[in-house]
């Protein structure tokens, strides 16, 4: 373009085409000249002051920069705020030049505005996003050095403008191997990763970092915005639901108990290595799928149809997959929320053990209880070997020496003993054959009544007084009133030879029963020579051996047996020379049914 | 014989208590009879005996009470205790206590007695004490 058309485009055109608000304002602070810009803006001057028009002021403006340009001469940039042709408030970038006469004076002042409103909107708007953004944002050079953090960093990290990101966030001495703010600078682009940092107060602090570069453009770029996200507590939740979720992983997988878990749908969710092993399922063979007719006891579906509540069942019985029943204890929850159902959870105990352990103990305490009894028997059998050896001697030693009195001493010794042979022969027998029994519902007292009735006056004249305690009766209850019979009278039996054995007369045997709590107790005590420490422990083996002569040696036995046979025991207390007090202790749920006593008819 | 040595016999059975104490009077030995412990102590006490032959398994106090409180008694506590009892002495042992919680008797003669073991096992008692 030649030079002269150029300098008249300046003259002529760049006035109208500038980009700015041009005013040309004279000493009088009229605009005696604008541009269409400046017109577009604030209308047309007409001859108005410039107060008038930017300010809508009728006098000059305290701290006018044009009326300082006036005075000095010098050119002025400023900020300020005026009212656009509609009112509106708005912020220019004013600048300010004196056009200077040829004489020096200063006839006029050129004003060019440009409106910055917008520009300043923006950078507030990026200075609070920048500040107030719930992460933290840094700046950083191409040294890796802050050069900007917002508040919230400032907060976490401290006053840190200059430090190497590296050692602010992670106290390190050197740069991080995965750094992203690295990555960025080398390739330009957007970069985030996970990385671990430490707070200005020594907490590890886990962080999702995201670096951007902070301008694009031909020349590239020389800092970085990184941009990281405290996940701590995100992260701790899921360490802590990792946790949890192990811990509950481990408990149902270790169960021993079966743990079933099914869907609103009824289909198989959870099914633990127990379950697998109760009923004989592979593992995963059933997942996704509905369980098998009979899986479940029947008690059980009514709770699952529901959809609500819960289900304790002490002895169930289910069946697996080769058709084998199994017993076991059910505990089941079927859950609803808001009316849907959200599914079951079954717990199963595989009661097969318990009851095999039930079953050796029952077997173990019949041995115990044979072996008690056949070590009771040797002893009492040694004892009557003895006697008959005596017999034999004196009978030996009678006619070796001819002694007559001795051979009637041994003869009946032999005698004596061979009769002991004989009761102890027909009670086992009796014992171990038992009795058909024949349970009623009965007022126990009466029995009592009888015992006493029958022992009374023999007992009396061996100075023993038999007495009878029931001072409130017992509610009626189903016995076998021959077995109790019996029992009662081996008991007052005992008892009256305990007071002949013992130092005190007159001696009392005192025979009572009432209810203590859910049970019937008979008792029968004595003030009679009682038992030793030591010989109580053999009191159901041995103890009729230490009667001498008077008994059959099988009462205590017999006894034990048949208050078994009502589900009851035998308890007992004993001091030597101060007595005994011996307990038949029925529980009434255990007495049996009107009818047959279970067990009976055999040796226990 | 005023020297004879002198045993007690302390047994509930009247016929077991008979025969041991003719045979060990046959034996050339004294015998003095008691039926239970208690009788048994106050024997002891007022005769000195030389020897006992305890049951164990008696009505009232135990052979076992006699042995402790015999123990117990200083001018008794020396005095050799012959067992005399138809329990085992694995028995004895387990379920009285006997050598465990009581020292173990001189001798233990399981019934029936075998009566030269009894008396052989009374003499080397005697002969062992006076010597």
């Amino acid at each position: 373009m030649p030079a002269p058309m150029y300098e008249r485009w300046l003259r002529e055109e760049l006035f109208e085409k500038a980009p700015l608000n041009i005013s040309v304002i004279d000493r009088e602070y009229r605009i005696v000249a604008a541009n269409r810009n400046f017109e577009s803006v604030f209308g047309k001057p007409d001859g108005r002051r410039c107060y008038e028009i930017h300010m809508r002021r009728d006098a000059l403006c305290e701290d006018c920069a044009v009326a300082k340009t006036f005075a000095d001469g010098k050119p002025r940039v400023n900020e300020g705020t005026g009212l656009d042709l509609d009112g509106r408030p708005a912020h220019y970038l004013v600048h300010i030049a004196p056009i200077m006469a040829e004489d020096g004076s200063i006839p006029y002042v050129i004003e060019m505005s440009t409106d910055i409103t917008e520009m300043r909107r923006l950078k507030l708007e990026y200075q609070t996003l920048f500040e107030q953004v719930p992460c933290y944002v840094t700046v950083l050079n191409r040294d890796m050095r802050v050069v900007r953090a917002n508040e919230r960093f400032r907060e976490k990290f401290g006053e840190v403008s200059g430090q190497r990101c590296f050692r602010v966030f992670k106290r390190r001495d050197r740069e991080c191997e995965d750094c992203p703010a690295k990555r960025t600078f080398e390739d330009g682009t957007i970069h985030t990763s996970e990385q671990v940092g430490i707070s200005r107060h020594g907490e590890v602090t886990n962080y999702i970092v995201t670096t951007a570069p902070a301008s694009r453009g031909e020349g590239g770029f020389s800092h970085v915005i990184e941009m990281a996200i405290d996940v701590t507590k995100l992260r701790e939740a899921e360490q802590e639901l990792k946790r949890a979720n192990a811990l509950r992983e481990a408990l149902v997988e270790h169960s021993t108990d079966a743990i079933v878990g099914t869907g609103p749908d009824g289909r198989v969710l959870l099914f633990n290595p127990s379950a697998e092993r109760l009923f004989g399922i592979p593992p995963g063979a059933i997942t996704g799928k509905t369980p098998p007719t009979g899986m479940f006891p029947p008690e059980f579906g009514p709770v699952l149809e529901a959809g609500a509540g819960d289900c304790l069942l002490d002895s169930a019985t289910v069946r697996t997959a080769s058709g084998e029943e199994i017993p076991v204890r059910l505990s089941g929850h079927a859950m609803k929320k808001d009316g849907e159902a959200l599914g079951a959870a079954v717990f199963l105990q595989d009661l097969r053990p318990i009851r095999r352990l039930e079953r050796e103990k029952i077997d173990a305490e019949r041995l115990a209880a044979v072996g008690q009894t056949v070590a009771g028997l040797a002893h009492g059998i040694k004892n009557i070997l003895t006697g008959l050896e005596g017999g034999m001697y004196f009978l030996r030693t009678g006619i070796k020496g001819g002694k007559k009195e001795r051979l009637d001493e041994g003869w009946g010794m032999l005698e004596r003993n061979i009769e002991k042979v004989s009761v102890l022969a027909r009670n086992l027998l009796a014992f171990s054959k038992g009795r058909v029994p024949k349970v009623e519902v009965m007022a126990p007292e009466v029995i009592v009544s009888e015992i006493v009735a029958l022992y009374r006056d023999a007992a009396s004249q061996q100075g023993v007084a038999v007495e009878c305690a029931v001072p409130v009766p017992p509610a009626p209850a189903p016995l076998d009133a021959e077995a109790i019979h019996t029992c009662l009278a081996n008991l007052v039996s005992n008892a009256i030879d305990a007071c002949r054995m013992g130092q005190r007369r007159p001696c009392r045997v005192t025979l009572g029963v009432r209810d203590e709590g859910e049970d019937l107790v008979f008792e029968v005590s004595d003030e009679g020579c009682g038992m030793d420490q030591e010989i109580r422990r053999l009191a159901f083996t041995n103890f009729f051996t230490t009667k001498g002569t008077g008994g059959t040696g099988l009462g205590l036995l017999q006894t034990r047996k048949l208050t078994q046979e009502h589900g009851g025991r035998v308890e007992f207390t004993s001091e030597a020379g101060t007595g005994s007090v011996f307990r038949l202790i029925f529980p009434r749920h255990r007495l049996p049914e009107p009818g047959t006593v279970e067990g009976s008819g055999g040796q226990s | 014989m005023v020297d004879q040595p002198l045993i007690l016999i302390v047994e509930d059975e009247p016929d077991v208590a008979r025969y041991l104490a003719a045979a060990l009077e046959d034996e050339g030995f004294s015998v003095i009879a008691a039926a239970n412990a208690e009788a048994g102590l106050d024997l002891a006490e007022q005769r000195r005996p030389d020897l006992v032959c305890l049951d164990l398994v008696m009505p009232g106090p135990s052979g076992l009470s006699f042995y402790r409180e015999l123990l117990a008694c200083e001018p008794l506590c020396a005095t050799p205790i012959v067992v005399v009892t138809g329990l085992t002495r694995a028995d004895a042992r387990s379920r009285l206590g006997l050598g465990d919680t009581l020292p173990e008797p001189a001798a233990f003669i399981e019934k029936p007695v075998d009566l030269p073991a009894l008396v052989k096992s009374v003499r080397e008692i005697l002969a062992a004490r006076r010597s």
